[in-house]
């Protein structure tokens, strides 16, 4: 399924969870793999938990640590 | 003097008398009496519990705080209570932990989420028929309604004489199931949620409030609410994403809550219908978590939950001392191999937490220290070529470890900085592995989702964690073989 991590779509494996999509985010542009996840917001400026269910056409958006 | 005195005597008494109506008019006087005033449903949302069982002593006390304020209080859940704590899950009777304890909670009403599959098909039945509360799912479909009484809807006649109705809708994967095992849903069938959605409008006629009761994840939820009539659906429960919604969120005039997941928060949510039928939302995010003042009872049990001798029980004896991560590394994917059935299994170094098991029993525990992840199984149709492209990347993503393969050898050539200049694949019995032939392989969720190699097939998530497919694996194999002579990966400098 495609899903959309600030503005990188991603196709990633059906069932994939919001740290699968964030981890996959991360090795595509290159950057290592924090320590722990950020924290992530759907499109509607909700946090999501890093377990949290996607489905096609998801969009999440990284936060920098400060906001 | 006198006259004053009287004055004032018929001025306390007339407000005595307006007081007496007031508080008349808050809960004393007949339903048919009340129209004619705003009356209120108050509802505490959690939704994706996932069998966070120790934060219940402090959810009770907070419910039953909530209750001496609002004695009408409906407790409601948006689904997935199981599936996320060995406790719970490896209960002799699956998921039963959290069920006793929504009973003594005194749940109202449960969505069913994709993970109450995951108690399998007797494990669920057990679970409904335990339950003290009813399931609801509008989009769910099965033949033996005695053994699975899960119903579409749901309505509740309020003291206030409010008429509250909850339907519910499960979200369905392209594979129009929902995410759970395939074998966990084989006795249901499921309807489109969207479409469903439609059938059980006329639901709000009958109704003072009509709310969906959702599994659907977020976005889904928004999705629906542009397919759905203005005025017919007052406010929609959600789960499944594990979104914290900590502000108010209306989408086509509904109100969307959903309060992330494992009983961190809950949502009070407040519907005050006005006497022309216009109805006010409001909502608050609560936080629960586990500090604060307990409910004792509910205390007792957990610590009784916790204290429950299963994870401690042998599951199978190991017949010999492992003593490398390799080793245990090898049992692991023997497991996962044997339990998904597919033609090759793979782990990443840092998959195996323990470089040692000792000879004689085996517990749940032990499961669990070897893979305390959580991580679920996905399954790749991938060529030799892409397998060999996967471990060339994974040998360098991983600090210079090799893969621990199930069902396949593996032999790397390395140069003088240790970077890979080759690998060679081998079956079982040594034969060079097929570089264009297709083979099934299962691996983590990490796995999947952090090498960055070219393959054609994005993956399928089996919605079944890799741990608890290999405690099913043990307690079948009873009698685990020495892996002290195993050697399935070589590295040549």
């Amino acid at each position: 399924m495609k899903v959309i991590v600030n503005r990188t779509e991603l196709e990633i494996f059906r069932g994939a969870k919001v740290a699968d999509a964030i981890r996959m985010y991360f090795v595509h542009h290159k950057k290592a793999l924090p320590k722990t996840l950020p924290k992530v917001e759907d499109r509607y400026g909700n946090t999501v938990a890093p377990d949290g269910a996607l489905s096609e056409g998801s969009r999440l958006i990284i936060k920098k640590n400060n906001q | 003097m006198k006259k004053q005195n009287s004055t004032t005597l018929r001025k306390r008494i007339g407000r005595l008398l307006l007081l007496g109506l007031i508080v008349s008019g808050c809960g004393i006087a007949p339903a048919h009496a009340q129209k004619d005033a705003a009356r209120t449903i108050e509802i505490l949302a959690v939704n994706d519990m996932h069998a966070a069982i120790d934060n219940f002593p402090r959810f009770g006390f907070m419910v039953d705080s909530l209750r001496a304020i609002y004695p009408d209080l409906l407790l409601i859940s948006g689904g997935d209570n199981q599936t996320g704590n060995p406790v719970n899950d490896q209960y002799p009777e699956k998921g039963l932990p959290m069920i006793e304890l929504m009973n003594a909670m005194k749940f109202d009403l449960s969505a069913i989420g994709n993970h109450e599959f995951d108690s399998k098909p007797e494990g669920l039945a057990n679970n409904l028929k335990k339950a003290g509360f009813e399931f609801i799912c509008a989009n769910i479909k099965t033949k033996d309604a005695g053994k699975y009484p899960i119903k579409p809807y749901k309505s509740f006649k309020m003291a206030n004489g409010l008429n509250i109705t909850f339907v519910s809708l499960l979200d369905l994967n392209d594979g129009g199931i929902p995410d759970s095992h395939p074998d966990n849903v084989k006795e249901f069938t499921f309807n489109d949620p969207y479409k469903t959605a439609g059938e059980y409008l006329f639901l709000k006629d009958k109704s003072d409030v009509l709310v969906f009761l959702n599994h659907m994840g977020f976005e889904n939820d928004v999705k629906l609410t542009g397919q759905l009539p203005a005025g017919k659906v007052d406010l929609i429960i959600g789960g499944h994403s594990h979104t914290k919604v900590d502000k108010e969120q209306i989408h086509n005039g509904i109100l969307i809550t959903q309060a992330e997941r494992k009983l961190k928060y809950a949502t009070l949510i407040k519907l005050t219908v006005q006497p022309n039928g216009k109805i006010e939302k409001s909502m608050q995010l609560l936080t629960v978590g586990n500090k604060g003042k307990e409910r004792a009872d509910i205390r007792e049990m957990v610590n009784k939950y916790n204290d429950a001798p299963s994870l401690k029980e042998k599951i199978a004896t190991a017949t010999d001392d492992f003593k490398s991560y390799e080793e245990v590394g090898f049992l692991m994917i023997d497991a996962l191999r044997a339990s998904t059935g597919t033609d090759i299994a793979l782990i990443n170094p840092g998959g195996v937490r323990i470089d040692h098991l000792a000879k004689g029993a085996v517990t749940v525990m032990d499961v669990y220290s070897m893979d305390p992840f959580g991580n679920e199984i996905v399954v790749f149709k991938l060529s030799g070529r892409e397998i060999k492209a996967l471990l060339t990347q994974a040998y360098k993503f991983d600090e210079y470890l090799p893969i621990y393969p199930s069902g396949m050898r593996s032999l790397y050539l390395l140069d003088e900085n240790n970077e890979v200049k080759d690998i060679i694949l081998f079956t079982e019995k040594g034969m060079p592995l097929d570089m264009s032939k297709k083979y099934s392989v299962s691996m983590n969720g990490y796995m999947a989702s952090v090498y960055k190699y070219e393959h054609e097939d994005p993956g399928t998530g089996l919605f079944r964690v890799a741990a608890d497919s290999m405690i099913e694996y043990l307690k079948e194999l009873q009698t685990i073989p020495s892996y002290r002579f195993e050697k399935r990966v070589e590295l040549i400098r």
